[in-house]
């Protein structure tokens, strides 16, 4: 089964006044490199296991290719759990770039034994489909599960269908959120997954998020990107969301947590944002408190998950 | 400075989980209106309808003006559908004065109207959200809840104000409500059942936030001129004030500050030449208790973290020096979106011709209504009177 990254390179665009619209191929490594970062992140491992992650993110310099190469991640059995005698010790997921029209064949990944490798395909400047392909192979069903959002080919073989627990039953759910759609949605990117603000170099001031426009002099032809802190970032406010408080798109998360926490960070002079923090055993947030921030998956929409930045405590509880 | 406009009928229906479908609550509201006025007055003669309506569900979003229009039995008016989220129906009554105001109108008739509980648990919890920030604060997990619940930790915070003012603000309006017989709750809590209440969105528990109601109400408003051939005892209108801000608070200088409540605020006492003094009572939007604190200081009528330590006083309890949301608020009474700005109308209406019953302030004169969309992105404020200009 492939897992559809529509529109993660998609064509160079003007906008209404004329600007020219961010370059394609920043944000086709940024979607595949969350999505990877969030299957990380949110999985849940089975019984008995535990999941461990490193990597590095690499964007192929021109081709439309981008992706995550080279991010392992290695599921053991967590210490002191007895080992199980038929069941696999090691998940195996090939990135399958041979469905991508041929782009960036030569630089197919095929993982080795105990990790997952990843990557993102692109058909190039006419198509306005990229997508992240993996194949696992040799995992039962509960070892799926470990990998989140990423269907597997396995699973789409054997079953026909996500399997439950994978997440994907979520992707697929009719959304009675807000709508907010992709294209606003893959918009909203700098902002949301690099804090990119813009300063105006005209009055000096820095705006946060992206608009386009200086909020305090109105200009709009001397605003430059500006990348924003994304770590130890002052606590304002903290409110934690309770089951029927949240928006429907978090429903199932509510339903297996209880609960969120979520957060206004500062990330500046005029700049902050609202942030749902990392949850678990992970520490507490309170206000006056400086919190990390790492890119997580949050909710389904249109058929697929959406990514953005979390608040990271610091304080880890004892 | 001289009146506006004039309300001369206003109707009510009870707020709650109704029977009721739109229609029948629309004409229920409208029916009571018209029946309110003294002298009577022919629904032929309104000129111009205003409909306050979030359109919640997706009840006949499109041409729903109309549709009230046929059911206020006025089919031929100018009708036009008003929508600022919470403060539809503040913003409606904006408008059908400016209409008299301009001579566009000598007889307007404002109908707010929401019919919140014919749809799901989850479809109600998606059109809750449609007002809300969808860029940042609802993709965090956010509904309104949430985004007051951060608002409200900043402020215990920065004025080092316990729960219990939260608390204060819960148990005056279910106090009040509690003698509303059009109140979607018509009993009391006690402090200690607001803070031991499951969280909803901490600091804030399930007393701290307002129900989701069904519910409609009705002014019938005429020009200051027209107001006498109606009744002997118009409540006049003399001071309209209305702003917005940016829609996310995180956008905002300080987010436990409603710039837009502020300046519709200094607007409406401009406009209507009279000090926040004179006010024998005022109307204030508290969908969730915080939001009444934040509203006595940004309207003015006390310092920055002064709110609490008002509340806690007792001054804004019925027999209080500065009576709040007599009518139970949005807190008791209910809060059927589009409905509300028009019932605090109301309230005023019953309140100034001595008509409110048990729950009467004592030698009202003047009043204020407060009206709020969303996290404060809109707000419009209104002051009333009786005495002649």
């Amino acid at each position: 089964m492939t897992v559809p990254m529509r529109a993660a390179v998609y064509r160079p665009l003007r906008r209404s006044d004329g600007r020219a619209a961010r370059g394609p191929d920043e944000d086709a490594f940024t979607l595949a490199a969350a999505a990877i970062e969030a299957v990380v992140a949110d999985s849940s491992p089975a019984d008995g296991w535990e999941i461990v992650a490193s990597g590095a993110a690499v964007q192929v310099p021109d081709t439309l290719f981008a992706g995550l190469l080279g991010t392992t991640v290695r599921v053991r059995r967590a210490p002191d759990t007895p080992p199980e005698p038929s069941g696999p010790t090691t998940l195996f997921v090939a990135v399958d770039l041979a469905e991508t029209n041929g782009v960036a064949e030569d630089r197919a990944v095929v993982a080795r034994g105990d990790a997952i490798v990843a990557g993102a395909g692109g058909n190039g400047p006419t198509g306005d489909a990229d997508r992240l392909i993996a194949a696992v192979s040799g995992v039962s069903p509960a070892e799926v599960a470990l990998l989140g959002g990423v269907a597997t080919r396995a699973d789409s073989e054997r079953a026909g269908s996500p399997p439950a627990g994978t997440g994907t039953d979520d992707r697929s759910r009719v959304s009675e959120g807000a709508l907010l759609p992709r294209a606003r949605y893959l918009e909203g990117i700098p902002s949301h997954w690099r804090f990119e603000g813009e300063r105006c170099e005209a009055c000096g001031r820095v705006g946060f998020p992206i608009r386009g426009r200086c909020r305090n002099c109105g200009r709009a032809d001397r605003l430059v990107r500006e990348r924003l802190p994304r770590a130890q970032l002052p606590v304002l406010a903290v409110t934690r969301i309770g089951p029927g408080a949240q928006p429907t798109e978090f429903d199932t998360q509510v339903e297996r947590s209880g609960g969120y926490p979520v957060v206004l960070v500062e990330l500046g002079p005029n700049a902050r944002a609202t942030l749902q923090g990392t949850d678990g055993d992970r520490g507490t947030f309170a206000i006056g408190d400086r919190v990390n921030t790492a890119l997580r998956r949050t909710y389904a929409m249109e058929g697929e998950w959406r990514y953005a930045r979390k608040a990271v405590a610091t304080n880890p509880r004892t | 400075m001289g009146h506006r406009a004039a309300v001369v009928g206003a109707g009510h229906t009870r707020f709650g989980v109704l029977p009721d479908g739109p229609r029948a609550l629309l004409r229920t509201a409208v029916d009571a209106a018209f029946a309110s006025v003294d002298r009577g007055l022919d629904r032929g003669s309104v000129d111009a309808l205003f409909l306050a309506s979030l359109g919640f569900g997706g009840w006949q979003i499109g041409n729903a003006a109309a549709l009230a229009a046929e059911e206020a039995g006025a089919p031929g008016a100018r009708a036009v559908h008003v929508e600022n989220a919470c403060a539809s129906g503040g913003f409606a009554i904006h408008a059908a004065v400016d209409a008299i105001a301009s001579g566009g109108a000598e007889v307007a008739l404002v109908v707010g109207l929401e019919k919140m509980n014919d749809v799901t648990n989850a479809r109600r919890r998606y059109w809750l959200g449609v007002s809300g920030d969808t860029e940042w604060e609802r993709p965090a997990g956010l509904t309104f809840a949430g985004v007051y619940g951060l608002i409200a930790s900043r402020y215990l915070a920065l004025h080092r104000v316990g729960p219990e003012a939260l608390a204060e603000v819960a148990v005056k309006n279910h106090a009040n409500g509690a003698l509303n017989p059009n109140a979607h709750f018509q009993k009391t809590v006690d402090r200690a059942a607001v803070l031991g209440a499951p969280r909803v969105a901490d600091p804030l528990g399930l007393y701290d936030c307002c129900p989701v109601s069904d519910g409609a109400a009705a002014l019938v408003i005429t020009s200051p001129e027209a107001a006498r051939r109606y009744t002997d005892a118009p409540v006049y209108i003399d001071g309209l004030g209305a702003a917005s801000d940016v829609l996310a608070v995180q956008e905002r200088e300080e987010p436990t500050q409603f710039g837009a409540t502020r300046r519709a605020g200094d607007a409406a006492f401009r406009a209507a030449g009279v000090d926040r003094g004179a006010m024998s009572f005022l109307e204030l939007h508290d969908c969730f208790t915080i939001a009444e604190l934040l509203a006595l200081e940004d309207l003015g009528f006390c310092a920055r973290g002064g709110a609490g330590p008002l509340t806690l006083s007792g001054a804004t309890r019925r027999g209080g020096r500065l009576p709040v949301n007599p009518d139970g608020g949005l807190k008791s009474k209910g809060h059927p979106i589009g409905a509300t700005g028009v019932s605090q109308a109301y309230e005023v209406f019953v309140q100034l011709r001595g008509a409110a019953g048990a729950r009467q302030v004592e030698n009202a004169t003047r009043a204020l209504t407060h009206n709020v969309g969303g996290a404060g992105a809109t707000a419009a404020v209104t002051i009333f009177s009786t005495e002649e200009a």
